[in-house]
């Protein structure tokens, strides 16, 4: 009996039953089995080990057949094997049932036991995967549904309908979902990717889903630049008509706080809004762009990529650090310039900012999976370890690009606090898994030779800030983007993959494109979103943009970061908050780090620093910031104090309504409506203290949704 | 993926299943009367297939409804508390004897004789053991299950994070509260008490006190100081301000209610209902009688107050059982380091310490005589309000001590030996797991880690310690990376 399997390997394959290489491997990976949090995971469960996701089916054929003295199997009589006991909950299984009569695996698996559980290599090797129709398909209400078919090629030439034995998954179940046998559903407006997986190989595909036409009446608001015209575009296609332009006061609240980070004061606002300018809007983003507090807010959201905190690089580093940033955005810097001056960065922290890029990043592993999301906008870390499970890196790419950082070296000197970030001229990367050193590796290039200035790095980010490079402007736009409507193209920023594709891809490539026929020149980015429509877009929405949060058909209400939030506080009351040992006049919008240890600020979600993902910074709420809000010292204080705002204007002989009128602009940029101003007085009329009525009027403002919010 | 329907339809054969990740946020919820803990569907998992997935769990609701972790930092001495060795040389057994508790042959250190009267009602735990004499490493270690590095101080979150994140909030209050959630041991101060991988929102909700209020055991160290001393633990976040009343908060709300009309197109946001949400619940803490009562130690009779004792442990273990009776999930006693005394369990007796020798601290207010009074108070007090049986009380400091009285008197870190114990809801009390050789230097039985302490626990709150969780980037993480649940403190 245990000769079978070995004489049966030669003959053909209809006689060994079904291949373990082609169909019981993919099917236990189909079915659950070898994934990450079952069987797959680096110690398996209960005994038990697969390789993740079958990526190593020989060792999977040793736990199947010959670990446990070979109990998982039963050839004699299949059905008592655990293969199958364990999956039909015949007997007890952490994992639940995977498996019931009827089902097309269970068979697989019967027949692979009845004919002896070869494990034999199949002859013909799979070459790769396509799907039976079109890239895109187009999903309706009279027309939701779509059966995909995944054809596998092997290399004798032959190719199989594999569906059955194929992992499918959406990129947004809102919008379509798909089930084991590749059946597509469009279940809500949208466009999203069907990815499918065999073996090692990928697909996918993009689904829209949109209702039939029912916007040709409505009135669609005119574009104002290529921005909105391939907004409309896609609008267009899932049938959502775009909100009109917001008010000239919702305009210049929200330019202020996207570009320079801080609300306008009530003297600027009155500046904006009468003017009759038809340029006005656009001048005053340029205005804005040209201030100080533009780089300095922009080279906040930087340092949180860098992580620059005085545990990562020293408080002199950080002063350092922070400043090279500021300069960098000050000065406008083209962003491949920028991108090579921190890649390439070498010397002394202390003389060379942009060296602590490599100070921060402590080794070559950290330097990759950094390197890879801040500017590729790719989690290369689960790379490290086994191939993603949908996406094209493989553990060999992470340790190829791994090979460009390997010599990096770090050493201290005399002057305390310093780093000195040098490159040794020898040193190779071993491969794991293999043991053997690997040659850096590039994308569509392949192995890379040393080239005789010894700096290795120098070829990669040649390679990265190259004009063709699909990554660099592509990731540097769509983070703008998101820092100014409040959500990426991609999101998240930094998980580009295909199975989760841009909501516009469109959008972005002209973007990107723009950025990098323009010299990587951001300013021009923010000033061509700025500048559109649908930036400029109301936040209300209508009956027909039903649950849009993806394809910016209106403005996207957000929650003030926290560095916002405290600063807009200080504005409104006329009392901004002073950190301990920074200049004068320094606002949370501008520090250099976090390590001044602000409870305020930690509570709204600022960083720590630790790591380079954008994640990091906390957009949830939570209960603490509700607290710190309505009954926080920090607020009590200022609302309450004798140098305030509501003081001044109670104790200054000015009437009711011009306190209101200055109260509104200053928290909100715009008048209070005659209802509200109604509302304030009946409220101070029956308060026996006037001032004690304004400090409440003061809470309620700025507890106020319209106050917290951008919008 | 599951939708409502298919999650009914699995409930009826499953107690406990994996949501997706979007239902997994929110707190528990009850399908057709059972509870249905929000464990997560790992990023891996939810790749691998389209259909649902409903994955039981083994280890089934948990017995334990709330969980009051006591958690003395800096390293409380064993063989002066829980395993006292009569038969050791002196230099071992100090000048201490040991007493009869009343469970027949279990004997306690006599710093004890409060808790060595409720024995009956605790699992002591002699086998606690594990590889760091480190004050960080060994306090993440017991804080968080895990065996970290240096580097990951900060990374890995609090067990009551995880059960935070697994079961959500309860009535009102926030799924995880540290009471007073003040201890940072350093230099420099560290806050260990942290959410890590999870997220900053799962950071306990620590209740603050008053930093500046006097401390009682400076100067004369009584056993039992006057009230005028006692630690103010309602939480500045929900004491209002002098001049701001609850009719004010209520004028000020209102006045809000109207502004916010002008926006009401944003409701539907997710943000906006989140943030709407916290604020609501938020004034509600603010509001809620019961809630803020909670917080109000003054209201205990003074027989009640004199049990616990009126001592910083006694008012904090009086505060845990009131949060636990309000409601409270996962409440931590955190006591060790004080803003006012320094380490008040790390008692090398160096000469900065100023310490008298150990034997003679262990007899002050604020050490063991006032842990055994505190302890032993709230097990009783638990006890006869009914709420034992749904409460697990878990004793957890990072270490034992040297073994040896060092020549200043005191005793070092020992991380190979230390006694903690267990209460409450699904424990086996009135036994002793584990033993120690006869200098109590290392465990003779098996040695249970903070990894199996963080296991059990898991356990006891109806999670899977082998499942999954998911991070703040939506990553799967496994709720602990190693340890077994220790069977025999199980009832």
């Amino acid at each position: 009996m245990w000769l079978i399997p070995c004489l049966l390997g030669h003959l053909n394959a209809s006689d060994i039953g079904p291949s373990f290489f082609h169909e019981v491997v993919p099917l236990l990976s189909k079915i659950g089995c070898s994934s990450g949090a079952c069987h797959g995971s680096p110690n398996g469960k209960n005994g038990f080990r697969l390789s993740l996701r079958g990526y190593d089916p020989v060792a999977d054929a040793q736990s199947l057949t010959r670990d446990e003295l070979g109990r998982r199997v039963n050839k004699i009589s299949p059905d008592l094997s655990l293969l199958i006991q364990k999956p039909m909950m015949r007997v007890p299984h952490g994992g639940g049932q995977q498996l019931k009569n009827g089902d097309y695996g269970l068979e697989i698996l019967r027949r692979w036991l009845r004919h002896g559980c070869s494990t034999a290599e199949p002859a013909a090797a799979c070459v790769g995967i396509r799907f039976n129709c079109a890239d895109s398909v187009m999903l309706s209400p009279t027309d939701a549904s779509r059966r995909l078919e995944v054809w596998a090629k092997f290399s004798d030439g032959t190719e199989r309908d594999v569906s059955k034995l194929a992992v499918f998954s959406s990129s947004d179940l809102g919008v379509v979902a798909v089930d084991g046998d590749g059946q597509v559903i469009g279940k809500g407006r949208g466009h999203a990717a069907i990815s499918v997986r065999y073996l090692e190989f990928w697909r996918s595909l993009f689904v829209t889903y949109a209702p039939n036409g029912t916007t040709q009446q409505a009135t669609w608001p005119n574009p104002m630049n290529q921005v909105d015209e391939l907004v409309d575009r896609q609008l267009a296609r899932l049938q959502v008509v775009p909100s009109g332009l917001c008010s000239d006061e919702q305009f210049v609240r929200r330019a202020y706080l996207d570009v320079i980070g801080l609300l306008p004061s009530t003297d600027e606002v009155q500046q904006f809004l009468p003017r009759t300018d038809p340029q006005k809007r656009e001048k005053l983003i340029d205005e804005l762009l040209k201030r100080e507090e533009y780089a300095k807010f922009w080279a906040l959201k930087w340092g949180d990529l860098l992580r620059v905190n005085s545990q990562q690089v020293g408080n002199a580093g950080v002063q350092k650090y922070a400043r090279w940033l500021v300069d960098s955005f000050a000065t406008n810097k083209p962003y491949d310039q920028f991108t090579r001056e921190l890649l390439l960065a070498q010397g002394s922290t202390l003389t060379s900012p942009a060296a602590n890029y490599y100070r921060t990043a402590t080794d070559v592993n950290n330097a990759t999976e950094s390197t890879a999301q801040i500017f590729m906008g790719v989690r290369l870390e689960c790379c490290k370890c086994h191939n993603h499970p949908m996406e094209k890196w493989t553990q060999n790419n992470y340790y190829g690009f791994a090979a460009f950082f390997n010599r990096v070296q770090r050493k201290t000197n005399r002057r305390s606090g310093d780093l000195v970030i040098w490159m040794a001229d020898s040193g190779e990367l071993n491969h794991p898994r293999t043991g053997r050193s690997v040659a850096p590796w590039l994308p569509g290039i392949g192995d890379v030779q040393d080239r005789s200035d010894g700096d290795r790095r120098a070829a990669f980010v040649d390679w990265l800030t190259a004009k063709n490079n699909e990554f660099l402007a592509a990731v540097e736009v769509n983070r703008i983007w998101s820092h100014l409507v409040g959500r990426g193209i991609v999101e998240p920023i930094d998980d580009f993959r295909d199975s989760n594709p841009p909501s516009n891809p469109e959008l972005l490539a002209m973007l990107a494109d723009d950025f990098r026929s323009h010299g990587f020149d951001r300013k021009r980015t923010i000033r061509l979103i700025t500048n559109s429509r649908t930036y400029q877009s109301a936040s209300q929405t209508s009956h027909q943009q039903p649950a849009d949060e993806k394809y910016f058909s209106h403005y996207r209400s957000r929650l003030l970061t926290a560095e916002q939030l405290l600063d807009a506080i200080g504005s409104f009351t006329e009392l901004p908050e002073h950190f301990r040992g920074l200049p004068e006049g320094t606002r949370a919008t501008q520090l250099p780090s976090p390590d001044i240890n602000s409870e305020f600020l930690e509570a709204f979600g600022q960083p720590k620093r630790e790591t380079v993902c954008q994640c990091e910074r906390m957009v949830e709420a939570t209960l603490s910031q509700a607290l710190q809000m309505a009954n926080g010292k920090l607020v009590h204080d200022k609302l309450s104090s004798a140098d305030g705002r509501i003081h001044r204007l109670v104790n200054g002989g000015t009437s009711d309504q011009q306190i209101t009128h200055e109260l509104y602009m200053a928290a909100y940029s715009r008048k209070p409506s005659e209802r509200e101003l109604q509302t304030i007085q009946i409220h101070i009329s029956k308060q026996a203290n006037r001032l004690i009525a304004f400090q409440d009027v003061g809470w309620a403002l700025i507890n106020s949704n319209e106050f917290l919010m951008q919008h | 993926m599951l939708d409502t329907k298919d999650l009914n339809a699995s409930t009826e054969t499953t107690s406990l299943v994996r949501l997706p990740p979007l239902l997994a946020q929110r707190d528990v919820l009850r399908v057709g009367g059972i509870s249905v803990a929000a464990t997560l569907i790992p990023q891996s998992c939810r790749l691998h297939a389209a259909g649902s997935i409903g994955t039981v769990d083994r280890s089934g609701p948990g017995k334990a409804k709330s969980v009051i972790f006591l958690w003395m930092g800096g390293g409380v001495t064993h063989i002066d508390s829980f395993d006292p060795k009569p038969q050791a040389p002196s230099e071992v057994r100090g000048s201490l004897e040991d007493i009869a508790t009343n469970v027949p042959g279990i004997r306690f250190c006599e710093t004890l004789p409060k808790l060595a009267s409720v024995t009956d009602k605790l699992a002591v735990l002699r086998s606690f053991s594990h590889d760091s004499d480190d004050h960080l490493l060994s306090q993440v270690y017991t804080l968080s299950g895990r065996r970290i590095n240096r580097l990951q101080l900060f990374s890995e979150p609090n067990i009551g994070s995880v059960v935070w994140r697994t079961h959500g909030p309860r009535s009102g209050l926030p799924g995880y509260i540290a009471v007073p959630g003040v201890t940072r041991p350093g230099p420099p101060p560290h806050n260990l008490f942290v959410g890590g991988w999870l997220g900053s929102k799962y950071a306990p909700y620590c209740l603050g006190g008053l930093p500046e209020q006097p401390d009682f055991s400076v100067g004369e160290k009584l056993y039992d100081p006057p009230a005028k001393y006692e630690e103010e633990l309602r939480p500045q976040s929900l004491s209002l301000s002098p001049d701001v009343s609850l009719s004010r908060l209520s004028n000020r709300q209102a006045l809000r209610d109207a502004f916010d009309q002008a926006l009401r197109t944003v409701e539907r946001q997710d943000q906006f209902q989140a943030a709407e949400a916290q604020f609501q619940n938020g004034l509600r803490l603010l509001h809620t009688p019961e809630v803020r009562q909670a917080f109000e130690v003054g209201d205990e009779p003074s027989s009640v107050r004199e049990n616990y004792g009126r001592t910083k442990i006694g008012g904090r273990c009086l505060t845990a059982r009131r949060l636990v009776e309000a409601g409270a999930r996962f409440v931590m006693v955190d006591y060790g380091y004080d803003p006012d005394y320094g380490n008040i369990w790390d008692n090398h007796n160096a000469p900065v310490q100023n310490h008298p020798p150990i034997q003679q601290m262990v007899f002050r207010g604020y050490h063991l005589a006032g842990m055994d009074r505190a302890f032993a108070a709230l097990i009783s007090d638990l006890s006869s309000r009914g709420l034992l049986e749904t409460t697990l009380v878990v004793f957890v400091t990072e270490f034992g001590r040297t073994p040896t009285i060092n020549k200043l008197g005191g005793r070092d870190h020992w991380g190979r030996a230390g006694s903690l114990f267990f209460a409450g809801a699904g424990i086996k009390t009135g036994q002793v797991v584990g033993q120690t050789d006869r200098t109590a230097s290392r465990p003779l039985t098996r040695p249970y880690g903070p990894w199996d302490v963080a296991a059990t626990i898991y356990h006891l709150m109806g999670i899977n310690h082998e499942d999954f969780t998911a991070d703040f980037q939506d990553r799967p993480r496994p709720i602990l990376d190693e340890g077994a649940i220790i069977r025999e403190l199980l009832a």
